[in-house]
């Protein structure tokens, strides 16, 4: 185990400072189109979150939280990246994503998330005063949702909507860890295999669409209605 | 002593196994349908064994369903399920009476009428519906708790609307289920609002909690019962305005399921009200009540034989009759409602007499209008056409079911010595007893009434004089008919067995009176039989002066005169046979294209009720050379009803319109879709923060 002598303040500085990558990472998947971009800042966003659990767990007292981020840094930063990359490669998909919305406007109303997200962390820090983790990794970890969220309505590729989820889900655990100080180990595994699940389930479906309308733009899929 | 309780048990048991042998021999159609429709057939005797006793003055009984008790022993949560039992009163009795009375001829005449059926692999579903469909019947007048009755109910419902689409290959059989599973489920919604109110009353869905709390029940409580109990079973009686299915939904279910259909399933909807008003709601009467009732009976009977009149398909004809027949019926039941409501014994004893009345023309209903459908059904088997236009002179290829069609519309347009006039005789003459009634405005809305259901019955005759006339008579009038035969004996024995009831039920009025005072002495507390039955032979209605008929007399001096009246024409020489060409106003040949129409014959009425038909007339000539020489004529006559254009077309039209306006939400874009989970995210997060 390591030494338990880390400064609580550097401690919270460091997770500060981690999560801000975990935003700009996010702010990154919006401003670039290119889809093996987006694969890498997924995997470096996830990169960051493992840190983030490895800090709690190694100088917040909850080694449990060592586990999840083994777990986090295998699957996340590994595994999903790969399978990505692999579908992305098999379906010969163009590398443009294509937007609902263009590039800068989409970078001011995340900014505008984040502000919001900041003003409703305020509300809660004032209503809840035994936080112990700084309330700034809270404002990420709701702009990362948010954010996530915003590029799952904007984009238009199937493949960079399941991004978007996987960015959801980043947000919620980056929330989950530094906030309670770690869920109970049963749910963040079983969240972990929910995501992957997910991912196979998104790339099975990813090979239909395909298939069907020889593209993954999901707006084709308004052919589908009734 | 016939142990009743047992024959009813056996029936439900033999209509279960007939539905469940049925669906298990699937694989042999023709097996499958005949097993089923003879265990329907025994499950009919059976069902008549049981309920005989209990109206001669048996005492009710009570059957619980054992499992259902079992399995609320086991998984107490279920407790809703502890009181499903059913029983068997004398209202329940005749019900289930006339059910099986009809189930019996009908399962005969389906042996006959499977060849209809025959080239279609779903005979074997046929079977299993039909024994599903009795059998939801019978539970839905014995239930004793109201969360059952809804279960069957709608069971009922359901099995029907597949019954109606059974023959889904024509898009208008399909269209006609929807309609009728749209109204019927309108009226199901209101019959459960209904039960929930008493639920909350009563704090219980059994029917023996409701008869506690009615007595003291608040106003608006009973108000709204009573509004939402004849919506609810007004559109499955068919009550105008609620009818609108009735006349697509019957004539597009199978012929003998039509029969069943109109004969007790609207039935089942006078059986309801019975239940709600003088079982439950008894105390409760107000005469205002009854007289929105008989406002809109005799709204139904008359309207009902004015559309029946123009109809030129013959079982939409018979279904549109059925509208009528059910308005006159429950003419009787709203009467009883209004004398019921004084609560005095004088006005106890007319409430029995009109609540006779009704129930007997309920009965004869039942009889003659299935005579009715299954002789249209052997007429549709034979010609695959419901066209009156198209059918003629079928009385010398069918004599046997002209003969049956031919009593059947007699008893219905209420002729002595059938039926049909003793019922429709008893219910003019408790009309003619609201003169007692001490609120002016019911002395007021009862002549009318009157007058409604005479214009109605002389209507009716009309309407079953062209029914009759324009099919079975003349020469034939399209290549339909040439190759009719008559049908097969089982479903000339059916016909024929239903005709000779029209006549028995019709010359022995006292013994069905007799009959029938257990059911309305038990609901409204007064019994009409003795005053009602002078002799054996003469029937009576106690009144300021008592009015007779002795139908089984006329019955005897019609059997005396006619012969004489036939000798004596014989005797003048009247009766020999002479071929000669019918006087054709000089023209050389006459063809069956001449023949009197079924437009025609109607359309004097059509002219005389023009304001009502509101018909719709298109008439094109295609001109030759010059405008004189007409080349082709062509002559289109619509009738739209004015319910279907002022109420339920803008009704559907606004649905419509709403849901095209909702429907633009839905745009099918994932984008989009994640847009308003999104936006609701972002409004809700900065709402509740």
């Amino acid at each position: 185990m390591l030494s338990y002598s880390l400064d609580p303040k550097l401690l919270n500085q460091l997770i500060d400072l981690f999560a801000a990558f975990i935003l700009v990472s996010s702010f990154l998947v919006l401003a670039i189109k290119r889809l093996y971009v987006h694969v890498r800042l997924y995997a470096t966003q996830s990169f960051f979150l493992a840190l983030v659990a490895f800090l709690v767990a190694a100088f917040g007292g909850e080694p449990h939280i060592f586990i999840a981020a083994a777990l986090t840094f295998i699957f996340k930063v590994m595994l999903i990246p790969f399978l990505f990359r692999r579908i992305i490669n098999r379906l010969n998909v163009q590398q443009e994503a294509q937007l609902t919305l263009n590039v800068p406007a989409s970078l001011i109303v995340a900014a505008g998330l984040v502000l919001g997200a900041d003003y409703l962390t305020r509300t809660i820090l004032e209503t809840n005063q035994t936080f112990e983790l700084s309330r700034n990794v809270l404002t990420v970890s709701l702009s990362v949702v948010l954010m996530g969220l915003f590029t799952m309505v904007t984009r238009k590729k199937a493949l960079t909507q399941v991004i978007g989820f996987l960015t959801i889900e980043n947000g919620l655990f980056l929330a989950g860890i530094a906030i309670t100080a770690g869920m109970p180990m049963i749910v963040e595994l079983g969240v972990l295999f929910d995501v992957l699940v997910a991912v196979f389930i998104m790339g099975v479906l990813l090979y239909r669409i395909n298939e069907t309308f020889d593209t993954i733009n999901v707006e084709k899929l308004t052919k589908l209605k009734g | 002593m016939i142990d009743a309780q047992f024959f009813f048990g056996l029936s439900l048991f033999l209509y279960l196994a007939g539905a469940v042998l049925g669906a298990l021999w699937c694989l042999r159609p023709r097996r499958s349908y005949y097993v089923s429709h003879l265990l329907a057939l025994a499950a009919g005797i059976s069902g008549i064994t049981s309920s005989v006793p209990v109206l001669l003055g048996q005492s009710p009984y009570h059957i619980t369903i054992p499992w259902l008790t079992a399995l609320s022993n086991v998984a107490p949560s279920i407790k809703l399920f502890e009181n499903f039992s059913l029983q068997v009163d004398a209202l329940s009795a005749f019900f289930v009476f006339v059910i099986s009375l009809l189930v019996v001829p009908v399962s005969i005449y389906a042996f006959g009428y499977l060849r209809e059926y025959e080239h279609k692999q779903s005979v074997a579903l046929l079977g299993v519906l039909y024994n599903l469909f009795i059998l939801s019947m019978v539970l839905v007048v014995t239930a004793n708790n109201a969360l059952f009755f809804l279960i069957v109910w709608e069971v009922m419902s359901v099995v029907s609307y597949f019954l109606v689409t059974f023959d889904h290959e024509k898009t208008e059989n399909t269209q006609a289920g929807f309609l009728y599973i749209v109204m019927t489920h309108v009226g199901t919604a209101f019959i459960v609002l209904f039960f929930l109110i008493f639920y909350q009353q009563a704090g219980s869905f059994d029917f023996e909690a409701f008869r506690k709390v009615a007595a003291n029940l608040p106003d608006l409580a009973k108000t709204l019962l009573f509004v939402f109990a004849l919506i609810g079973f007004g559109t499955k009686a068919g009550l105008v305005p609620l009818h609108i299915w009735l006349p697509y939904a019957h004539p597009a279910a199978p012929s003998h399921i039509s029969a069943l259909m109109s004969g007790v399933m609207i039935k089942t909807a006078v059986y309801g009200m019975l239940r709600i008003f003088f079982d439950f709601l008894k105390p409760d009467l107000v005469w205002w009540w009854g007289l929105v009732l008989l406002g809109l009976a005799s709204l139904s009977a008359i309207l009902g034989i004015l559309y029946a009149v123009t109809e030129k398909d013959l079982k939409k004809l018979l279904a549109y009759s059925s509208v009528e027949n059910m308005g006159i019926i429950l003419i009787g039941v709203s009467l009883a409602m209004i004398f019921s409501s004084y609560q005095t014994s004088t006005f106890a004893i007319l409430a029995a007499v009109a609540l006779i009345a009704g129930l007997y023309h309920l009965l004869n209903h039942a009889v003659f209008k299935s005579v009715l459908f299954l002789g249209a059904g052997a007429v549709v088997s034979q010609t695959h056409t419901r066209n009156i236009e198209a059918l003629g002179g079928l009385i010398k290829k069918m004599p046997w079911t002209a003969a049956c069609f031919l009593i059947g519309s007699i008893a219905i347009s209420a002729l002595p010595p059938f039926n049909g006039f003793i019922s429709e005789w008893l219910t003019f003459q408790a009309l003619l007893l609201g003169f007692n009634v001490p609120d002016l405005i019911v002395k007021i809305i009862v002549p009318l009434s009157a007058a409604l259901l005479a214009l109605g019955a002389a209507l009716a005759t009309a309407c079953f004089v062209k029914a009759f006339g324009v099919s079975f008579l003349a020469l034939p009038r399209s290549e339909h008919v040439q190759t009719a035969q008559e049908v097969s004996s089982s479903m000339k024995w059916a016909m024929g067995s239903l005709a000779a009831l029209c006549l028995v039920l019709g010359i022995l009025p006292t013994a069905v009176v007799r009959l029938l005072d257990g059911v309305t002495g038990a609901l409204v507390g007064a019994s009409a039989a003795a005053s009602m039955g002078v002799n054996p032979l003469t029937l009576a209605v106690p009144s300021a002066k008592i009015v007779t008929v002795a139908p089984l007399g006329l019955a005897l001096i019609l059997l005396i005169v006619i012969p004489v009246a036939l000798g004596v024409a014989y005797m003048a020489g009247e009766l020999r046979t002479r071929r000669a060409q019918t006087w054709g106003c000089g023209l050389p040949k006459l063809s069956p294209r001449m023949e009197y129409t079924a437009t025609g014959f109607s359309k004097p009425i059509q002219l005389i009720f023009k304001s009502i038909y509101q018909p719709r007339k298109e008439i094109e000539i295609e001109t030759d050379v010059s405008s004189y020489v007409h080349k082709r004529i062509r002559y289109e006559l619509q009738i739209e009803s004015p319910f279907e254009k002022y109420f339920y077309q803008p009704v559907s039209a606004f649905v419509l319109k709403i849901s095209a306006i909702v429907r633009r939400i839905q745009t099918g874009s994932i984008n989009t879709y994640l847009a308003y989970i999104f936006i609701a995210l972002v409004i809700l997060l900065l709402l509740v923060r």
